[in-house]
C-alpha cells in the first residue's frame, strides 16, 4: 500500500455512508485530491478535527484499489486550524468564499505550490486585517493572475490605447477595463480612477509583500471593485461560488 | 434497448433524490421494494404519507408536532427560562436522551455555512430573537458542533441575541457546552485546539 506525506488544506467535505467522510484536500505538492477518511463522524475519532473546513494538516495517504481509487486517510497530524476565523461571521464566509474559489479554479492532480502558499497567506491574513475584503479581493486577483487569467487593468482592453484620464468600464467579457466610449457588454460595471488604482497596486509584482492586515479600502471603493471582480470571477472561471451569496447577505445587514 | 416499466423508473428516481442514494443503490432499492410482499411495501408508503400529512414543524421551537405545538413546548414541567438552541432535531433527541436537561429547545434548522450557500437568513433565527425579546428566556444554551461552522453559528447568535436582550432591556446569560476531552478519550492523541478548550475549562474536584 504506497503511502505520501504532504501538508494538506481540507477544502471541502462530503458525507458518505454511517461514518466516513469523502474530503478534497489542496497539497502543496500533489495539488487538489479527494480521499477517503474512514470513520471520522464517529465521536471519538482521532481524525475528525482534520476533515474541517480549513484545516491544515500533515497528512499520510494511502492508495487503495478500491473506494473508486481515491486514497485514503491513513495519519494526520492537525498543524493549524485558523480557529480565529469562527469569531466573526464575515471574515469566515469569506474565509469560506476563498477556500471555494481555489476549489472551482485549481485542477485534479495539478501541483500549484504559489496558490497553495496564497490561500495560506490569505487565510491567516484574514484573521487579523482591519478590512477582510481587502485580503478577498487581492486573493480573487491574485489568484486570476497566477492562473493565467490576469484582467488588463494597464491599457483599454477593447483598443490597447492608455485609459488617461477618460471615464472606464470593467468589462470581462472584453478582458478588463476599457474606455467608457465603447460601450462596454451588458457585464461591464463602471469604475472610479481610484478603484482602478485599487485593483492595480493589490495586482502588482509585489502584492505578495503588501502587509494586507493593515490596508484599507473604503466602501465607496469596494463596492466598484467587489463588482468588477465578482464578474471578472464570473466570465474568466466560469463560476458562481456559493459563499458569495452569504457575504453579500451580510453586507446588507445593518452593523452592530 | 429494454429499460425498466415508467413506474419503477420513477420509483428509482425518488429514491435517488434521498441524500447518499447513488443511481446504482436507487436501483437495488427499487428492485428491493419489488420483491417484498405488497402489504410491507404498502405499510412504508402509508407511514411516509402520516408522516409528511401529520407532523409539521412547531411555530415556536422548530421541532416537529403533531398538534399545533409540539410536545416539548407542550410540557408545563419544562423551565421556560432556560432554551437550548441546537442545529437539527438529531441533536435535540441527542441531549434528551441524557435525562439531564428540563429546559425548552430551539431547532435551528441547520448551520450557516457559506462555503454550501447557508445563510443567517435560512435558518430558524428569527423566531428565537422574538423568544428572547418576548422575555421567555433567561439564559439561551448555543449547543452547536465545534466545528468552523458550529462555531461561526454560535458566534454570529451570540452577537444578534445580547442585541435582542438589549431591545428588551434586560440581559440574557448566553452559554456553550463545555469543550474538551471526550469520555474515554487518550490526551496523548487530542489535538491541540481541543486540549487548549479542554485546560481552559477545568474544573474543581
Amino acid at each position: 500500500m504506497p503511502t505520501s506525506n504532504q501538508l494538506a488544506l481540507c477544502l471541502r467535505r462530503r458525507e458518505q455512508g454511517e461514518s466516513d467522510l469523502i474530503v478534497t484536500l489542496l497539497t502543496r505538492e500533489a495539488g487538489k485530491l479527494a480521499a477517503v477518511a474512514r470513520g471520522v463522524r464517529k465521536p471519538k475519532s482521532r481524525q475528525a478535527p482534520v476533515c474541517q473546513l480549513f484545516a491544515l494538516s500533515r497528512v499520510q495517504l494511502a492508495t487503495r484499489g478500491d473506494h473508486g481509487g481515491l486514497p485514503v486517510l491513513a495519519q494526520a497530524q492537525l498543524e493549524e486550524t485558523f480557529y480565529d476565523l469562527r469569531a466573526d461571521l464575515d471574515r469566515s464566509a469569506r474565509a469560506a468564499y476563498l477556500v471555494e474559489l481555489a476549489d472551482l479554479a485549481i485542477p485534479d492532480h495539478e501541483p500549484q505550490p504559489t496558490l497553495f502558499d496564497l490561500l495560506l497567506a490569505s487565510l491567516a491574513a484574514l484573521t487579523t486585517a482591519l478590512e477582510p475584503r481587502v485580503v478577498m479581493h487581492s486573493f480573487e486577483l491574485q489568484l486570476l493572475a497566477e492562473l493565467g487569467l490576469e484582467p488588463v487593468l494597464d491599457r483599454c482592453a477593447h483598443c490597447a490605447l492608455p485609459l488617461g484620464d477618460e471615464a472606464a468600464l470593467f468589462d470581462a467579457p472584453a478582458g478588463g477595463l476599457i474606455h467608457a466610449r465603447h460601450g462596454g457588454s451588458a457585464q461591464a460595471t463602471s469604475v472610479s480612477p481610484e478603484a482602478v488604482r485599487a485593483m492595480r497596486r493589490l495586482l502588482r509584482p509585489d502584492a505578495y509583500e503588501l502587509d494586507l492586515t493593515t490596508l484599507r479600502m473604503p466602501p465607496m471603493l469596494a463596492r466598484p471593485v467587489a463588482a468588477a471582480l465578482r464578474s471578472a470571477v464570473r466570465c474568466f472561471l466560469d463560476a458562481e461560488p456559493r459563499a458569495l451569496a452569504i457575504i453579500e447577505q451580510l453586507a446588507d445587514e445593518p452593523e452592530p | 434497448m429494454a429499460s425498466f416499466p415508467r413506474p419503477v423508473a420513477r420509483l428509482i428516481d425518488q429514491l435517488e433524490r434521498l441524500p447518499g442514494v447513488g443511481p446504482k443503490s436507487a436501483q437495488r432499492l427499487a428492485l428491493w421494494l419489488l420483491r417484498e410482499p405488497p402489504e410491507r411495501v404498502l405499510a412504508l408508503s402509508e407511514s411516509l404519507s402520516d408522516a409528511v400529512e401529520q407532523v409539521h414543524v412547531c411555530p415556536r421551537c422548530g421541532y416537529f408536532a403533531e398538534g399545533e405545538a409540539c410536545a416539548l413546548c407542550d410540557d408545563t414541567r419544562r423551565d421556560e427560562s432556560l432554551v437550548c438552541v441546537v442545529a437539527d432535531a438529531r441533536d435535540l433527541l441527542a441531549i434528551e436522551s441524557t435525562d439531564g436537561f428540563g429546559g425548552r429547545y430551539h431547532v435551528l434548522g441547520g448551520v450557516i455555512s457559506p462555503a454550501d450557500g447557508v445563510g443567517p437568513d435560512d435558518l430558524n433565527v428569527a423566531s428565537l430573537l422574538a423568544r428572547v425579546e418576548a422575555g421567555d428566556a433567561d439564559e439561551v444554551i448555543l449547543a452547536l458542533n465545534p466545528t468552523p461552522e458550529g462555531d461561526t453559528t454560535a458566534n454570529y447568535l451570540a452577537r444578534v441575541l445580547r442585541q435582542a436582550a438589549q431591545r428588551r432591556g434586560a440581559a440574557v446569560r448566553l452559554t456553550r457546552p463545555a469543550l474538551g476531552l471526550p469520555v474515554g478519550g487518550d490526551l496523548n492523541y487530542a489535538d491541540r485546539t481541543t486540549i487548549e478548550r479542554a485546560m481552559e475549562g477545568r474544573r474543581e474536584i
